[in-house]
């Protein structure tokens, strides 16, 4: 039995002995693996753990994505305890001491981030609220800046012999990136002070940087689903601010936004939210593109 | 080779052990670095934000007509000053190293035909307790702290508090430390824990997607086999998730009992595996077997007193299903386990060999969000006693329990639930018990992680 187990062991090992060429990357959301992927090029060999139509808030701790974590070498996720529901599970049952909170295998995005809506007082009364504020950073591209140099730096640090390629990735996509920023707010110059309404709060970071104004969530508390009273009352109160349009991330239950987009007569604008979230939003930059362009849709 | 093997693998400690000390320590500064990076770029983005809200104030100021837009702002500005001081908090906090603490509270309303004082399962001995009781009353109210104790390992205690007619029953359901960081895929675990065999024994019960176990792991496992001892497993580095798993235990928990002079009175092992099928669809399986040694083991009011051995197979399948695997808005969870069960020794002093084999199958549809509704049938097959043991309570009389179930849960938030669970049970000796069982669990404290 033991010489048995070792055998197998040896023929596993002998297999994966070719991926230690690179670093396997274990990403919790869409976006992350895309960034690690414009980072590490070909060093890196990235896994998603959820797809954009996928609320990262409640995914399951299944068992593909714990033989998964079992061979990554980094974890890439947004942290800020979005993914406080599944991502402990998969970090106890994946066995995997490379990855563990406080070992440079394990990177959370929001750390980088000046983060929002960290709330004053936390009371579970107010619905499911994070400690660390918002964890949905990706919708503001500027945080990708920060996050990119980071992650560079953490894949250097697990795969020296990367140095130059991480070196390079990065300068190349801080040009990039910087650039596409700008043409994007020259794009969405116009959507600068446009009342909207949003199903859930998961646009704070967008909303901040296109300068739009965000009315009211349509969720009566974080996670909860709006009852169709809790809509009737909330269209009293919002219709005097006269908001233009309701963001929908693609995940999103929409009953409640096409109730109101019904009623108040605006358009739901279903945003990717992230990589993947909707067709045209299949790359990072696809994502900012198909996210503006929604937008500006949206208001004409 | 056993030389080279292990002057290898102390070879191979050694690097791990040294790369990971330097690495740390770039890690440290790195870190430190990075932090007073991000508080720089914090305070510069705040001071931007501040005045930004500053020349908004103003202008909203100088615009009467917009009076309730305003003040909508003016409170966004008072808002936002704040924030930064609850950033800068936690990381001074004597307090910052607490566990993870978190309550469940459970309680129940039953209605029951018959008196569930009386309960019984026709040809079993049972060694937890019945279906719970007429009217108002209590669950296991459970406490639990979990945290990382150091880098190699981290602790779980888990508390239950029961009600039991105004004594307070303080029970130990779980304290046990398992290792993190060990290498190879293997993780050791030792201490009071739920034993992994089986799908649902791994689970504390309030996670069930039902009010109260199936008959099977009821007569065979009374409820669920939770022992003091020690277990090793070992992942398999595939993208095939496959688990194999060794236990050893005292041999405290039933079927065992009092065993544990002779060392380990109950050894496990088994091996789980599992995959998605697409992204809609995801499976578990596995299988188990359970030794365990009984001395003197005592069951019923009698009571009956079993000496002897029982082995325990399982066999398990869960398969989940959601639209694009997003399991928010509906999903569908099938579950099934066969037990057999085959008890060897004396029961009330006359000798016993036999097999018992038990089954059940549940289905939970998520139709909308927050609600699900489930059914479940189980059902038990006795083996024959010998002449000796007529009319005892290892005598089924020709009577093969069996029970249908159906649930509807409203889950408010991840935090609370309300059920209501109506059983067709046909498992005592004789006539059906109709049981409506009303019952809500809420957890407080910090947010539960769930496994598959």
């Amino acid at each position: 039995m033991r010489y048995f187990l070792t055998s197998l062991a040896l023929g596993f090992s002998l297999c994966t002995a070719p991926a230690f060429a690179a670093v396997q990357v274990f990403a919790c959301e869409p976006e992350w693996a895309a960034l690690s992927r414009e980072i590490g090029g070909d060093r890196v060999d990235v896994f998603a753990a959820t797809t954009g139509l996928q609320d990262p808030h409640q995914i399951q701790a299944r068992p593909s994505l714990i033989a998964k974590m079992r061979s990554a070498d980094i974890v890439v996720c947004s942290g800020a305890e979005l993914e406080v529901g599944w991502l402990p599970v998969l970090l106890r049952q994946g066995a995997n001491p490379k990855v563990q909170p406080g070992t440079p295998g394990f990177f959370e995005a929001a750390r980088l981030v000046a983060m929002k809506e960290l709330p004053v007082a936390l009371d579970r009364g107010m619905g499911d609220v994070h400690a660390g504020g918002n964890p949905h950073v990706q919708t503001d591209p500027r945080n990708m800046l920060p996050v990119a140099k980071a992650l560079a730096d953490q894949f250097t640090r697990i795969d020296a012999a990367g140095a130059d390629t991480y070196k390079n990735k990065l300068a190349e996509f801080t040009t990039r990136w910087t650039a596409a920023i700008e043409g994007w707010q020259q794009k969405a110059a116009v959507l600068r002070g446009v009342p909207v309404l949003v199903q859930h709060k998961s646009w704070v970071y967008l909303i901040d940087w296109l300068g739009m104004r965000e009315i009211a969530p349509l969720e009566p508390k974080p996670g909860i689903a709006p009852s169709t009273s809790y809509l009737v009352d909330l269209l009293n109160k919002v219709s005097a601010e006269k908001p233009r349009m309701i963001l929908v991330a693609a995940y999103e239950d929409d009953r409640g936004s096409k109730w109101m987009s019904e009623h108040a007569n605006i358009p739901a604008v279903t945003l990717p939210f992230t990589v993947g979230g909707t067709k045209d939003a299949d790359t990072l930059t696809g994502l900012y593109d198909a996210t503006v362009q929604r937008l500006l849709a949206a208001l004409h | 080779m056993i030389r080279l093997k292990s002057s290898a693998i102390a070879m191979a400690f050694g690097l791990i052990a040294s790369g990971s000390a330097s690495a740390a320590d770039n890690a440290d500064l790195a870190e430190i670095r990075k932090q007073i990076e991000s508080l720089t770029q914090r305070h510069l983005e705040d001071e931007k934000r501040i005045q930004e809200l500053e020349r908004r104030l103003e202008r909203a100021e100088a615009a009467t007509s917009q009076a309730s837009a305003d003040a909508k702002q003016a409170t966004a500005v008072a808002a936002a000053i704040p924030a930064p001081v609850a950033a800068a908090a936690p990381a001074s906090s004597a307090n910052s190293f607490n566990p993870a603490i978190s309550g469940v509270l459970d309680g129940k309303f039953g209605v029951f035909s018959r008196d569930p004082a009386t309960y019984n399962v026709a040809g079993f001995p049972l060694g937890g307790e019945g279906p719970g009781q007429r009217g108002l009353f209590l669950g296991e109210a459970e406490l639990n702290a979990q945290a990382n104790v150091d880098d190699l390992f981290m602790g779980s205690l888990t508390l239950s508090l029961s009600d039991d007619d105004g004594n307070t029953q303080a029970n130990l359901e779980e304290a046990f430390i398992q290792t993190t960081s060990l290498p190879g895929g293997f993780q050791a675990t030792v201490g009071k824990f739920l034993s992994d065999i089986g799908y649902l024994n791994s689970f504390h019960e309030h996670a069930d997607d039902f009010a109260d176990r199936p008959l099977a792991y009821r007569a065979f496992l009374a409820d669920g086999v939770v022992d003091t001892g020690a277990r090793l497993t070992w992942l398999a580095p595939t993208d095939f998730y496959l688990r194999f798993g060794a236990e050893a235990f005292r041999g405290n928990s039933f079927p065992a009992a009092g065993s544990a002079d002779h060392g380990f009175g109950a050894k496990s092992v088994y091996i789980r595996g599992g995959d998605d099928i697409g992204t809609e669809i995801s499976y578990q399986a596995g299988v188990s077997w359970l030794w365990a040694d009984a001395i003197g083991r005592a069951t019923g009011t009698l009571p009956d007193v079993f000496d002897g051995s029982s082995q325990v197979g399982i066999a398990h399948f869960v398969l989940k299903w959601a639209p694009n695997g997003n399991p928010v808005s509906q999903n569908v969870k099938f579950q099934a386990e066969v037990l057999r069960n085959h008890i060897d020794g004396r029961f009330k002093g006359f000798g016993i060999a036999r097999t018992d084999y038990g089954a059940y199958a549940q289905l939970i549809y998520q139709f909308k969000p927050q609600w699900r509704v489930g059914y479940r049938f189980d059902w038990l097959t006795a083996g024959d006693v010998p002449t000796s043991l007529i009319g005892s309570t290892l005598d089924s009389a020709g009577n093969k329990p069996d029970r249908h179930s159906v649930m509807l849960e409203y889950d408010h938030s991840e935090f609370s639930r309300i059920r209501l669970q109506y059983s067709f049970d046909q498992s005592r000796l004789m006539g059906t018990d109709h049981q409506f069982l009303l019952q809500y669990t809420a957890t407080i404290g910090a947010h539960p992680a769930h496994s598959y």
